[in-house]
C-alpha cells in the first residue's frame, strides 16, 4: 500500500470536514467547553480548601476527555462515509486506482484527527488551569500531568477513537443514513460511560493498572473489528448494497 | 445478435483494446447481465445503448473493474478486471453515472487529489482550458452548473491520462446546449488518441457520436453494428414526398423495386420503401417526364431501430417465460 496516498485522501476529507460548520462546532468546540466548565467547577471546589477526593474528581473529569474520542470520531466516519454514499461522492474515488484500504485508512485519519487533537487541546487547557488553581489553593505541586492522565489521553483515547471509526464504518454499511450509522456507532458510548459511573462510585479506580488492562481490552476489541471494518468496505459492496 | 459486415471491417481495421466475452452478472436473483460480448477498437467511440435496468452500467462497472462478473470475461489491454484491478484502473478513466462531488470541495482540489492517484497525470491547468473552465478553477463544486459539473467529471475521468474513458449517461440532465457543447468535449477526447466507451440512452448522441453502437436488451446484446447501418437495417421504411409537375400513374411507382407503398396526400404524393428508394423513384419520375419539386425524405434513424429491435426482443422474452 503507497502511504501517501491515505494521506492524500485524508487532506480532502480534512478540507470538506473544515467547511462544515457543525462538524466544527461538535469537534473543537464540546471540548473546549468542557475545559471551561470543570475548570470553573475545581475552582468553586477549592474555594474552601483542597478537598480529599480531588483526585477522583480530577481523573474523572480527564475520562470525559476519553469518553468524547468515543463519540465525535464516529460523526466524523458516519458523515465521511454513509454521508458521502448517500451524497453520491464516493463512486468517483471509488473508479480511481486507490486502493479499499487506502480509501479506508484515508478517510479513518480524518475521522481521527480533529477529534483527538480537540480533546488533547481541551485537557491541556483543562490541567493547566487546574494547576494553576490548586497552586493558589496550596496544593505545592503540579497535580497535572500525571501518568494517570497520560495513559487515559496518550493510549485510552486514541483506542477508544479508533474503536468508534471501526464502528461507524460496520454501521455504515448497515444504514442508509448519517443518523442511523451515528446512532449504531453511539453504542459504543455506553461501556465508557458505564466505567465512568463505576468510577464515580468507587467502584473502578482509575488507576495506571486499570487504565492499562481497560486499554487492551479496547486494543483486542480494534483489532476485531479492524478485520470486519475491513471486510465491510469493499467497493462493490458499497456500489451494491449500500444503498 | 445482429452483427453485420459493417462492424466486423471496423474492428479488422483496428487494434481491439477491450473485449467482452459471454459476461455475466447476477445480484441476488436478479439477472443484470447474461450474456454479453463484444470489442471494443482502439481510438473508437464505442455507444452502450438500451432501455433502463437493461444492463448497461453493469456491463461498464465490470469492465472498469467495479464489479466481479459471476460469468465471463472483460480485458483491457489484455488486463483483467478481477485479476489485475489496480493495473487497470491506471489505464481507464471512469466517469459514473449520477456521481458527485463534495458541495464545498474547490475544482482545484478535486483535480489535484485525483491527479495523485496515477503516475502519469496530465496537466490539470492544461486539462481545464482545454474543457473550458479553467475560469472555474477557485469555484466550489457547488457553484458549478450542470454542464460545468459534467466538465468537471469528464476532467476527473481524464486527469490520470487513460487510454480508455468510461462516460456513463454524461448528459443526462442537461439542456440542449449543454449537452451539444457535451459532444463536442467528446469528440475532443477521442481526437486526444483515448478510446471511449460512452453509456446513453439519447439514440440522437449515439447517432452523432458513436462509431458503433451495442444495443442491450435484458442483460443481452441484441444488435452490434454502426448507427448508420442500424439504422438502414432496422429503422423501418424510407418514406419519399414530393409535388408532382403532372399527373403520375401509381403503377410507375409501385413497380418500382423495394416501393411498399404509394400515397396521394393533397397535391403530393408519399411513396414509401427501403433501400434507395429515392433515386428509383426521381429516376422514374424523370422517365415518364415528370418533374419533382418541394422534395423530402425522412429515412428510418436509430431510434426507430431501436424501438423495434427491443419491442421484438421483449415479445420473444415475453413468450420464453410463458413457455417456462
Amino acid at each position: 500500500m503507497t502511504t501517501w496516498i491515505p494521506w492524500k485522501i485524508a487532506r480532502k476529507e480534512l478540507k470538506v470536514i473544515g467547511r462544515k460548520r457543525s462538524i466544527i462546532f461538535y469537534t473543537v468546540g464540546l471540548p473546549l467547553l468542557i475545559a471551561v466548565a470543570f475548570s470553573l467547577e475545581i475552582k468553586s471546589l477549592t474555594a474552601s480548601g483542597i478537598p480529599a477526593t480531588l483526585s477522583l474528581g480530577a481523573e474523572s473529569i480527564i475520562y470525559i476527555f476519553v469518553i468524547l474520542t468515543t463519540v465525535l470520531p464516529s460523526t466524523i466516519a458516519a458523515y465521511s462515509i454513509v454521508g458521502e454514499k448517500i451524497e453520491k461522492t464516493l463512486e468517483p474515488l471509488l473508479a480511481t486506482p486507490t486502493t479499499d484500504g487506502e480509501i479506508l485508512l484515508g478517510k479513518g485519519i480524518a475521522a481521527f484527527m480533529p477529534p483527538i487533537l480537540s480533546a488533547w487541546l481541551g485537557a491541556s487547557i483543562f490541567m493547566a488551569t487546574t494547576d494553576y488553581i490548586l497552586l493558589n489553593a496550596g496544593l505545592g505541586y503540579y497535580y497535572f500531568p500525571n501518568w494517570n492522565a497520560g495513559v487515559m489521553l496518550l493510549l485510552l483515547a486514541p483506542l477508544a477513537g479508533v474503536l468508534s471509526i471501526e464502528v461507524a464504518v460496520i454501521a455504515s454499511s448497515r444504514v442508509s443514513d448519517v443518523r442511523g450509522a451515528n446512532q449504531i456507532a453511539g453504542l459504543m458510548f455506553i461501556p465508557f460511560v458505564l466505567v465512568f459511573a463505576a468510577g464515580v462510585q468507587g467502584l473502578f479506580a482509575f488507576s495506571i493498572g486499570n487504565l492499562l488492562i481497560f486499554s487492551a481490552v479496547v486494543l483486542v476489541v480494534d483489532t476485531a473489528l479492524y478485520f470486519l471494518s475491513r471486510a465491510t468496505f469493499k467497493r462493490e459492496e458499497i456500489l451494491t448494497k449500500w444503498k | 445478435m445482429e452483427v453485420n459486415n459493417h462492424a466486423a471491417n471496423y474492428l479488422t481495421s483496428r487494434k481491439s483494446v477491450v473485449t467482452v466475452s459471454h459476461l455475466r452478472k447476477i445480484y441476488g436473483t436478479t439477472v443484470a447481465v447474461d450474456d454479453v460480448s463484444f470489442s471494443i477498437a482502439e481510438g473508437e467511440i464505442f455507444g452502450i445503448i438500451g432501455p433502463n435496468g437493461a444492463g448497461k452500467t453493469t456491463t461498464v462497472e465490470c469492465i472498469s473493474g467495479l464489479r466481479v462478473p459471476d460469468g465471463g470475461s472483460a480485458t483491457v489491454y489484455g488486463l483483467s478486471p478481477k485479476n489485475n484491478r489496480e493495473e487497470l484502473r491506471k489505464s481507464v478513466g471512469v466517469q459514473l453515472q449520477e456521481s458527485s462531488l463534495p458541495p464545498r470541495i474547490k475544482v482545484w482540489e478535486a483535480l489535484e487529489l485525483f491527479a495523485s492517484f496515477y503516475s502519469n497525470p496530465v496537466d490539470s491547468r492544461e486539462l481545464l482550458e482545454s474543457l473550458g473552465i479553467a475560469a472555474k478553477r477557485n469555484s466550489t463544486f457547488k457553484q458549478l452548473s450542470g454542464g460545468q459539473k459534467q466538465r468537471l467529471s469528464i476532467a476527473l475521468a481524464l486527469v490520470g491520462n487513460p487510454k480508455i474513458a468510461i462516460l456513463d449517461e454524461l448528459t443526462t440532465g442537461l439542456d440542449p446546449e449543454a449537452r451539444r457543447e457535451t459532444w463536442g468535449l467528446i469528440e475532443r477526447v477521442r481526437d486526444r488518441g483515448v478510446t471511449v466507451i460512452l453509456v446513453t440512452h439519447y439514440m440522437d448522441e449515439a447517432e452523432r457520436l458513436c462509431d458503433r453502437v451495442a444495443l442491450i436488451n435484458h442483460g443481452k446484446v441484441i444488435a452490434l453494428d454502426t448507427p448508420a447501418a442500424l439504422a438502414a437495417k432496422e429503422g423501418g421504411e424510407v418514406h419519399v414526398q414530393f409535388v408532382p409537375s403532372g399527373p403520375v400513374d401509381d403503377k410507375v411507382l409501385t413497380a418500382l423495386p423495394g416501393v411498399v407503398s404509394v400515397e396521394h396526400r393533397g397535391n403530393r404524393i408519399v411513396v414509401a420503401g427501403s433501400g434507395d428508394v429515392t433515386t428509383r423513384v426521381l429516376s422514374a419520375l424523370l422517365k415518364v417526364g415528370v418533374q419533382a419539386s418541394d422534395v423530402q425524405v425522412k429515412s428510418g434513424n436509430l431510434e426507430d431501430a431501436f424501438v423495434k429491435l427491443t419491442q421484438t426482443d421483449d415479445k420473444i422474452v415475453k413468450r420464453e417465460v410463458v413457455q417456462q
